[in-house]
């Protein structure tokens, strides 16, 4: 998919304005569709954390204090208040979260799942603000094992599988963007609103 | 400079679609109109076009080097105060820039006057570089040029090499509006040359844009951003809810956040001030400057945001006589000295300049009906005329 010209080389013998040479690599023939193809798929680094079902369990595994602990579980429950996925009926929350694994909210008309565990850094290093974790049903989530073997399989608020490695293990390694939050949709509000209705075929271009 | 009625080329739709211009024709309007072209001598584009560009950009260089340690102007040209560690910060460290377009009134006749320089997100960019040149080319190849006809156009090399210059890791992300098509092509083309220049890019719509716990601006797979090309205006992203996290975010950007200072019509006003005996430079005041008298009757009124044309009005005898409707102005308006774009054969063509890092680089011509260049303007070609 390349498209290139040459400049006819017998067109002068002096100094020159314009390119010697224009060469498009993606653009040629297919046009922008062709670019989907070259996208760039950089290997991510990976993120070490720890995964409790509550502080209790956090403290007899005797790899953080008690008194952290306590704070990163509290910080969970309050992430929980505010982030916990919902859902309008418990049907459709069931359905993604497991029979028995979804309680009403506040107010009464949307259910929200139970937190099941929650999720920290290996180390205080990472930073990582503790999140709260839901189970994930069967079959919607990448658990690993089979029947009576198989691991609790989590989510996070916002739908990313976290899984423990195996066995009884507390530990996992999965992707930074398992376990952050992050904001999306913050830029293009103001060029939409400036716009208007055709802002999208306008753009910010001038 | 001449309007020379050339003829298109019976094939130009097939070169188009060969080389991925899809935006020539543009809500069933023509956009690219190669029936006839401009013609200049390479003294016309050496010395009142090129030379200009270039000492007018440094100028402009200059002038936000004083901007970004003075506030009175920094709020007279309402760039939000949540956004100036941003733009301070960004030219403090040098970050670099990509490119720009100034706009001229000029017909071969007197001195190019400047009416705005587009510094942050200019279009037409791709029909410049590679359409432009390909026509040149191939009218060259079938003799209908003679030989030793040029063009004032090296933006395609100069990006190129501006994006092999560039500091960083290696990557590059381009957002737009993914559905506005001639903005899209836009950034599809800068996406080719930074591919070439050896960078790994990825284009992401501006909705897919995220911002992580740690301020990093990332992707939908959150993955960091390390350098953002956005062809969308830093006024509009300061007001955004992510304008504040700019500051303080390790994410860079094309343009930098310093190009606030330029694409703003409010430089007009600034620079005029610095030397009002420029040749290139026309009489400019802030509309609540009441030495804007010295404009009498005759004169432009300009929203210091707004591009292709909108809300602009011409005003004559006191009167309006032209004018474009749009969504600007409410931020505040400069009054600047009429200088109508010339005609021929009763069209109107826009001199864009190019500027590729710092250095002048090519020429675009756009060209209107009216006197006021809107984005319902053709993309004229033009070349310079064998000595």
């Amino acid at each position: 998919m390349s498209s290139q010209g040459r400049k006819d080389e017998l067109d002068e013998g002096g100094r020159s304005k314009r390119s010697q040479v224009v060469t498009l690599v993606m653009l040629g023939g297919a046009g922008i569709a062709a670019l989907e193809l070259a996208r760039v798929d950089p290997s991510q680094r990976m993120e070490d954390v720890r995964i409790y079902p509550d502080a209790e369990a956090c403290v007899a595994a005797w790899v953080r204090t008690e008194a952290e602990c306590r704070a990163d579980y509290a910080a969970a429950r309050r992430t929980y208040a505010e982030a916990a996925p919902t859902y309008p009926s418990k049907d459709l929350c069931e359905a993604q979260h497991g029979v028995g694994e979804c309680r009403s909210a506040d107010p009464g008309d949307r259910f929200v799942p139970f937190m099941a565990a929650y999720v920290v850094g290996a180390t205080a290093a990472q930073k990582l603000d503790p999140q709260p974790l839901f189970r994930a049903a069967s079959g919607t989530s990448d658990v690993r094992g089979f029947g009576a073997f198989a691991q609790p399989g989590y989510r996070t608020s916002w739908g990313c599988p976290v899984n423990p490695a195996g066995g009884s293990s507390s530990a996992a390694r999965v992707p930074p963007a398992s376990v952050r939050p992050a904001l999306f949709g913050g830029f293009g509000a103001t060029g939409r609103a400036v716009c208007g209705d055709d802002g999208a075929a306008q753009g910010g271009g001038g | 400079m001449r309007r020379v009625r050339i003829g298109e080329r019976p094939d130009w739709r097939m070169h188009a679609a060969r080389n991925g211009f899809h935006f020539h024709t543009l809500a069933d309007q023509p956009y690219w109109d190669e029936s006839h072209a401009y013609a200049f001598t390479l003294d016309e584009i050496e010395e009142e076009i090129e030379a200009p560009s270039a000492e007018l950009h440094a100028l402009c260089l200059d002038f936000v080097d004083r901007a970004v340690e003075d506030e009175h102007i920094l709020a007279g040209l309402r760039i939000p105060r949540c956004a100036w560690d941003a733009v301070r910060d960004s030219w403090h460290r040098r970050d670099p820039s990509l490119y720009g377009r100034l706009d001229f009134a000029y017909g071969g006749d007197g001195p190019a006057k400047l009416l705005e320089y587009n510094a942050d997100t200019p279009t037409a960019l791709y029909e410049t570089a590679v359409f432009q040149w390909l026509w040149l080319e191939d009218l060259l190849a079938n003799g209908r040029l003679a030989r030793g006809a040029d063009q004032y156009n090296a933006v395609h090399e100069r990006l190129i090499a501006r994006f092999r210059a560039m500091p960083g890791d290696g990557t590059l992300a381009l957002t737009a509006f993914a559905d506005a098509p001639e903005d899209r092509g836009t950034v599809a083309y800068l996406e080719d040359c930074a591919s070439q220049a050896g960078l790994a890019c990825r284009f992401l719509d501006l909705g897919e844009i995220g911002l992580d716990a740690a301020g990093c601006f990332i992707d939908r797979r959150r993955t960091p951003i390390s350098r953002l090309f956005k062809l969308y205006p830093w006024e509009w992203a300061f007001a955004d809810t992510f304008g504040v996290a700019v500051a303080r975010t390790p994410t860079r950007f094309l343009e930098p956040p310093w190009k606030a200072i330029l694409s703003n019509k409010g430089l007009l006003p600034y620079l005029y001030a610095r030397e009002p005996n420029h040749p290139n430079l026309l009489p400019a005041y802030f509309e609540t400057d009441p030495a804007r008298a010295a404009l009498g009757t005759r004169y432009v009124r300009k929203p210091l945001y707004s591009r292709e044309g909108a809300n602009i009005q011409m005003v004559e005898e006191g009167i309006v006589v032209a004018q474009d409707h749009g969504p600007y102005g409410a931020e505040g308006y400069i009054r600047q000295a009429l200088a109508p774009v010339p005609c021929f054969d009763g069209r109107r063509p826009l001199v864009g300049s190019w500027i590729v890092g710092d250095a002048a680089a090519g020429l675009c011509i756009r060209e209107s009906a009216g006197p006021i260049t809107t984005n319902a303007a053709l993309f004229v070609p033009h070349y310079i005329e064998a000595a």
